[in-house]
């Protein structure tokens, strides 16, 4: 699957009983806090100092080489507010909408739910080779998919042409945006629809079996008991999903933000801008906005576990 | 509408997906094994006439860029079990820590941990080059080994936490009576009973540090050093003729995800949806 940052495997079960009981094996809390402090070091400086960093260098003119990589000048919100006026910016930020909506939102959640809510009745063998080859999807390499996909949209003998007889046609350079939602629902469905297996076994059979005996269609069961029972779900995986497809790297392995920048998301962007283009303050400053909107992200999602009983 | 004919018609709509999901990869493993006019043919076919070893032969004798293909998986190898193995160790501890004891800043650590899994990589990757070059570790596989490992413990403390608190707490205790001490009653007790987290959680570091593109990237500038994703995308023109040895690499670098995730599928699907369900 490919991604660093991922999904995180339990609840927070912030408060258990075992936790509030005095600590068991005797370790003591001074020893507690040691076993925590390598690992919170290495979070600490990898990952927390670096995001208080942009905030800085995004106030200043840095840049990769020349003059300014030696004696980079603060200067203020200039990057900010030139970012917020730039079409570039708004721009790739509207692609990434577009992007995380496309594919996303949309795409990968009926995807997901459509297969879920499908699979449960077929035979056994049928469900786990779907699921285990749309993971499959999931876990391979970006830099093999890119391949794969670059392959499959070629304009000269690529796999699609072959099959719809349309010779010629390159689809990443005619329909960029569109492909790369096609790609990225094709590669990020499996996490969906994993999520939505499991809870549609939670939904109480006893409900579905009064809904259908009061004569209710399958659409009206799915409306009526289905979707009320797993909304919590829906948008814990709506905000996960919409996430990791913000973040996703993976368009620029396959386009390069080609062509024109035509294709440029944002994190293909700030790269763009940050190493090809040595515009670090500028990049930082993009970093920052982008890293923003993560937190909400990120923190509404932790208001929602937090919220759900236990 | 006549129930076995819906049945039907589910059925039919699981292989379609099952063949559209698997339809790229059965591509690059096909293609890897075709000889060139087959690859090249004006009507392509599915499965290669005459299978061929030419292009792996070609990629892993050094014929793309002239360095040897075991270097790149070496490098791989040698960053991805590093990663794996110090990141494992120490979120273990963490999470030993976190799921058996009380102490100060608890929640907070919890919540930050939930909350810097979400920071992308890209937005981090200017203040980590700069950090890097000032110490000296740009270029260098321990460099980007230490990134990977400060990437991979948040979601490990997480996994694992999980793990550590299923254990009863009535065995370290039993333990703890008989006389064993702090270190013994780890490793006799808690590490062996760990051991499928530990397991799981080791595989999801490895598939991470073995697919992991964007700081190998940007902080690896010398050939030699590059990793097997690195060396996928950049010796290979974007516009080439190269599908054979393309596909042929894919194939070669996809085979350890493939492998281990075959171990752990079932896990996995557990794991990975459990959070998010069971609240």
């Amino acid at each position: 699957m490919a991604r660093t940052t991922s999904a995180p495997v339990d609840a927070p079960a912030i408060r258990t009983p075992a936790a509030d009981a005095a600590d068991a094996s005797g370790l003591g809390r001074r020893r507690a806090l040691t076993f925590v402090a390598p690992a919170l070091l290495l979070i600490a400086v990898f990952l927390v100092l670096p995001a208080l960093w942009t905030l800085y260098l995004g106030l200043t003119n840095y840049r990769l080489t020349g003059l300014e990589a030696a004696n980079p000048e603060v200067v203020g919100t200039a990057n900010y507010s030139s970012a917020l006026k730039d079409p570039e910016f708004h721009d790739a930020l509207g692609r990434t909408l577009l992007f995380v909506f496309g594919s996303a939102v949309i795409g990968q959640n009926l995807l997901g739910f459509a297969l879920a809510w499908s699979l449960r009745s077929v035979r056994r063998w049928v469900r786990t080779a779907v699921e285990a080859v749309v993971l499959v999807a999931w876990i391979l390499p970006g830099a093999v998919v890119a391949w794969l996909w670059i392959a499959f949209l070629e304009d000269q003998g690529g796999t699609l042409n072959a099959i719809l007889h349309t010779p010629g046609s390159d689809w990443w350079f005619d329909h960029p945006m569109g492909a790369l939602i096609v790609f990225n629902i094709w590669r990020g469905t499996a996490f969906s629809m994993m999520l939505f297996a499991a809870a549609l076994s939670s939904v109480p059979p006893s409900q579905l079996e009064a809904a259908r005996l009061a004569g209710a269609s399958g659409w009206r069961q799915l409306r009526d008991v289905v979707i009320p029972s797993i909304r919590g779900h829906i948008l814990t995986n709506t905000l996960l999903i919409s996430l990791w497809t913000f973040n996703d790297f993976t368009p620029y392995l396959i386009t390069k933000g080609e062509p024109h920048g035509a294709s440029a998301v944002l994190p293909v962007y700030i790269y763009l801008t940050a190493l090809p283009g040595e515009r670090l303050g500028f990049a930082s400053a993009i970093s920052l906005i982008m890293l923003l909107i993560n937190l909400v992200l990120a923190l509404m999602y932790v208001g929602v576990l937090r919220r759900r009983p236990a | 509408m006549n129930r076995s004919k819906r049945r039907a018609a589910v059925n039919a709509a699981g292989v379609l997906v099952f063949a559209v999901s698997v339809f790229p990869v059965f591509w690059m493993v096909s293609t890897a094994f075709k000889p060139n006019d087959e690859i090249f043919a004006s009507t392509p076919r599915p499965l290669p006439g005459h299978a061929t070893f030419q292009h792996f032969d070609f990629v892993l004798n050094g014929g793309v860029a002239g360095v040897g293909f075991f270097t790149y998986l070496r490098n791989s190898v040698v960053v991805a079990l590093a990663t794996v193995v110090v990141s494992g160790l120490l979120a273990l501890l963490a999470a030993t820590a976190v799921a058996r004891f009380r102490f100060r800043f608890r929640t907070v650590f919890l919540v930050m941990l939930l909350t810097v899994q979400m920071v992308p990589a890209e937005a981090l990757v200017i203040p980590l080059f700069l950090d890097l070059k000032r110490a000296d570790l740009l270029n260098s596989l321990p460099g980007l080994t230490v990134v990977y490992i400060g990437f991979a413990l948040p979601f490990s403390i997480w996994m694992l936490r999980g793990f550590v608190a299923a254990v009863p707490k009535e065995l370290e205790e039993a333990a703890w009576i008989d006389g064993a001490g702090p270190v013994r009653t780890f490793l006799k007790v808690l590490l062996p009973l760990v051991a499928p987290g530990l397991v799981a959680t080791s595989i999801f570091s490895f598939i991470t540090a073995w697919n992991e593109f964007i700081f190998a990237y940007t902080f690896l500038g010398d050939q030699d050093k590059y990793t097997l994703p690195i060396m996928l995308q950049y010796f290979f023109g974007r516009t080439g003729n190269d599908w054979g040895p393309i596909m042929a690499a894919s194939t070669l670098l996809t085979l350890p995800v493939i492998a281990f995730f075959l171990l752990v599928q079932r896990r996995m699907v557990a794991g990975l949806t459990a959070g998010a369900v069971k609240g």
